[in-house]
């Protein structure tokens, strides 16, 4: 994935959890223009932002830039990726719907191999360990799941949030290379809760600035290319280009996120290396039950999801120049 | 005519193949230690799908793909990578032998 999609994925996680925070009654969200208002338990005005159903999502995005081409997506160069990243017109849209969205939700899950119960059931358990936090959870069907699992292919990797949903239906979402009940625990915790993660819609954390700033790119070429026979372009991509922190929540970088990778000394200016997580850590809890809070009465599907039938949905609309 | 050669690294540890044969190789990344005027490496590779949009998406995570194009007679030793490639990498050499 490329850096600006993850730094877009950053900006638009922070902007849910500013939402969800607000709507739960622990956030700061202050804006009421085009927001219905509700009173709550204390007897206080509070704002509820209302959201479309899916199916207007995009509409209501081409509409909003017919009417000021400013709400248009950015086109953000960075490095390498600025030739490849192009952004359909369908931008906004796909990129709202990245995210799971706040209200609760039960991912289904199936296996593309032969896979045995037990095996099957303590990987599920791994993927639902972010639900300590999160409204959100994972659970098997026999049938063909929204989460398909390999672990026949190469590598461990997985779609990132709702692109899951784009993918060919005989084809996986997320690769666990090799797994088996011999596995140790502490790799389930390492990569099967990271992957997971990626499939919440969380990005790596390692591409951090302040962490970046920490390696010395001609030590980091030379590694790789020895240890990996990584060429830079290679390297830049998958080391060395951070993330744009004005699209980044303010929270420090966090090296111990189970989202960041483990980068060794040798390639540091000073010497120490950038641990990377071996579990979901607090701030990880912290952050993925803000993103996706647990069940609220605010946050519905009443409030969020289909409130009327699309037979009632308003014609297309010709806007004056 | 050229294959399309599936390896994944580990249990075979000397291949013999042809010139214009292609390995499809299940790794982070290689290290050509000797013979590198015979192959060619393209990668290492993050493999993607079209989606049901009709867009190209790929999946986060480290490279795992890559690509050994035989171009000329001779012996190549590659050393693959796998594994995970920031903390738990293993090393699986093999010896290629390229034929007319």
């Amino acid at each position: 994935m490329s850096n600006s999609n993850e730094a877009q994925l950053r900006k638009t996680l922070a902007k849910i959890a500013e939402l969800a925070g607000a709507a739960a009654g622990n956030g700061s969200y202050e804006s009421h223009e085009d927001h219905e208002h509700e009173v709550d338990a204390n007897g206080t005005v509070v704002c509820v932002p209302k959201a479309l159903p899916e199916r207007l999502l995009l509409k209501s995005a081409q509409t909003a830039v017919e009417i000021n081409p400013v709400n248009a997506p950015q086109r953000v160069a960075i490095g390498q990726f600025a030739a490849a990243q192009v952004f359909e017109p369908a931008a906004i849209a796909v990129l709202t719907q990245k995210y799971w969205g706040p209200s609760t939700r039960r991912l289904t899950v199936s296996f593309m191999e032969t896979t045995a119960a037990n095996l099957r059931a303590r990987i599920v358990s791994h993927l639902n360990s972010w639900s300590k936090t999160a409204g959100i959870s994972f659970v098997e069907t026999s049938s063909t799941g929204t989460i398909r699992i390999s672990r026949g292919g190469s590598g461990y990797w997985s779609y990132l949030g709702t692109d899951v949903l784009l993918i060919p239906k005989n084809r996986p979402t997320m690769n666990l290379q090799g797994f088996t009940m011999s596995t140790s625990e502490s790799e389930y915790k390492r990569v099967v809760r990271h992957e997971a993660g990626h499939t919440l819609g969380m990005p790596h954390e390692h591409m951090r600035k302040a962490l970046i700033a920490r390696i010395d790119k001609q030590k980091a070429y030379a590694y790789f290319l020895q240890t990996y026979g990584w060429d830079k372009a290679t390297v830049d991509a998958q080391v060395l280009t951070p993330l744009d922190e004005a699209n980044l929540m303010s929270t420090p970088p966090d090296q111990t996120s189970i989202m960041c990778y483990q980068l060794p000394g040798s390639i540091t200016k000073d010497g120490k290396p950038i641990l990377g997580g071996m579990d979901i850590n607090a701030t990880d809890y912290t952050f993925a039950g803000k993103v996706y809070p647990k069940a609220s009465a605010s946050l519905t599907s009443e409030s969020l999801g289909d409130d009327w039938n699309e037979s009632d949905d308003v014609e297309d609309v010709a806007y004056p120049d | 005519m050229g294959r399309l050669i599936e390896f994944q690294p580990g249990p075979t540890e000397r291949l013999t193949i042809s010139v214009g044969d292609v390995l499809l190789v299940g790794a982070a990344g290689v290290v050509v230690q000797s013979g590198a005027e015979a192959v060619e490496v393209v990668g290492p590779l993050l493999p993607g799908v079209v989606g049901d949009n009709g867009r190209v998406l790929a999946p986060a995570g480290a490279p795992n793909t890559l690509l050994i194009v035989a171009r000329k007679v001779g012996k190549a030793v590659l050393a693959f990578k796998t594994g995970a490639p920031y903390r738990s990498v293993e090393t699986a050499t093999l010896d290629l032998d390229i034929v007319a």
